[in-house]
C-alpha cells in the first residue's frame, strides 16, 4: 500500500472514531443526568439526621454516641 | 459607589466600570475600533459623560470624565469572534442613547447581550460544509468535488469545534484541521474520483481563511487605528499561514500537486 492511501485510511479512521467516541460520550453523559427511579443507596443517603456521623468523621464518635 | 436608576444622575466611576465591561464583549467579539469607539462615545453622552478610549490589541484603555469627576479602568477583550453578541452589543448602545436607559437596566441587558445563546453545533457544521461545497462550485468543480468538499469540511470542523473546546491553542487547531480537510479533499486525486478533483483539494481549506481579522484589519487601517490594525493583520498573517502548512503537509503525504 502506497502511502497517501495509509494517510487517507488514518485520517478517515480517526475522524471517524473521534467521531463515534464523542457521540457515545455525550449520550453517556446526558444519560446520566437523568432522574432515576429506582436507586440503590446507603442506609445514611435515604435517612440521615444531622449529627450523624458520616464516613469522614466516624472515628470522631464513640460507641455511645 | 452611587448606583442610581435616573439616567442624568450616574457617576464617572460606575458608567466607567459599565464602559469597560461593554468594550471588553465588544472587543472581544470582533468589532471594529470604529465601532468601539463609537458605540462607548453613544453611551457615554447619554449619561452626559465623555469617554476616551486608548485601544490595545490585548487592552482597552478607558477614561470617562464628565461634571467636574473623572475615572480611569482597563479591561481586557473577553470571548471569542461572534456576530451576535456584536449585533446585540450595538443594538443595546442605541437602545441607550434613544430609550434613557437607567443604568440598572442597561447593566441587565448587558448581561443579556453577552450570554452565548445555545446554538445547535452541528447547525453550524453543516452550514459551514454547505457553503464550502458552494464555494466549490464558484471555483468550477464538478457534482463529485463539491460532496468532496462538503464531507472534508464537515470533519475538518467538527475536529476544530472539538480541540478549540478542549483548549487547544487555535494556531495548532488550524494546522490539524487543515491537514485533515485537505487529506480528506484530495480524495478525488487518491481514486480518480471527478473530473475536478484539483478544485476539490484546492477549496476544501477554504472554510479556514481568517476572513474577520483581515477585513477588521484593514478597517482599523482606514480609522488610523494602526497598531490594532497591525495586530489583527499580524494574528491573520499567522493563522493563514499555519492553513498552508497544513495543506503543504496534506499534499506532501498525499504525493499530490493542484498544478
Amino acid at each position: 500500500m502506497t502511502i497517501p492511501f495509509i494517510t487517507w485510511c488514518a485520517i478517515v479512521g480517526i475522524v471517524v472514531v473521534t467521531a463515534v467516541w464523542s457521540t457515545a460520550r455525550g449520550r453517556r453523559a446526558a444519560r446520566l443526568s437523568h432522574t432515576r427511579v429506582f436507586e440503590l443507596g446507603s442506609e445514611s443517603e435515604e435517612l440521615f439526621v444531622p449529627g450523624d456521623p458520616t464516613p469522614s468523621n466516624v472515628a470522631d464518635y464513640g460507641d455511645d454516641d | 459607589m452611587a448606583m442610581t436608576t435616573d439616567c442624568d444622575a450616574v457617576s464617572a466611576d460606575v458608567l466607567c466600570s459599565f464602559l469597560s465591561r461593554y468594550g471588553a464583549a465588544l472587543l472581544g467579539c470582533g468589532a471594529t475600533c470604529i465601532r468601539l469607539q463609537k458605540n462607548m462615545g453613544r453611551i457615554a453622552a447619554a449619561y452626559g459623560k465623555e469617554v476616551e478610549v486608548a485601544i490595545m490589541p490585548r487592552h482597552l484603555h478607558i477614561a470617562v470624565c464628565g461634571q467636574g469627576e473623572c475615572a480611569t479602568a482597563i479591561s481586557s477583550p473577553k470571548g471569542c469572534i461572534d456576530f451576535d453578541v456584536n449585533t446585540r452589543l450595538s443594538a443595546l448602545s442605541w437602545e441607550i442613547a434613544d430609550q434613557r436607559l437607567p443604568l440598572t437596566e442597561a447593566w441587565s441587558r448587558l448581561d443579556d447581550a453577552t450570554e452565548r445563546h445555545q446554538r445547535r453545533e452541528w447547525l453550524v457544521t453543516m452550514a459551514v460544509s454547505l457553503a464550502n461545497a458552494a464555494f466549490c462550485r464558484l471555483f468550477g468543480g464538478d457534482v463529485v468535488a463539491m460532496a468532496i468538499v462538503f464531507v472534508a469540511t464537515l470533519a475538518g470542523h467538527y475536529i476544530k469545534g472539538l480541540l478549540l473546546g478542549r483548549g487547544v491553542d487555535l494556531r495548532v487547531t488550524v494546522f490539524v484541521c487543515a491537514f485533515i480537510s485537505a487529506v480528506l479533499g484530495a480524495t478525488g486525486l487518491l481514486f480518480g474520483l471527478g473530473s475536478t478533483p484539483a478544485i476539490a483539494l484546492g477549496t476544501s481549506v477554504l472554510y479556514l481563511v481568517p476572513g474577520i481579522p483581515f477585513l477588521n484589519s484593514f478597517s482599523d487601517m482606514l480609522y488610523r487605528h494602526y497598531i490594532c490594525a497591525m495586530s489583527r493583520f499580524a494574528d491573520a498573517m499567522v493563522l493563514t499561514g499555519c492553513l498552508s502548512g497544513g495543506l503543504l503537509a496534506a499534499m506532501a503525504l498525499m504525493q499530490v500537486s493542484m498544478f
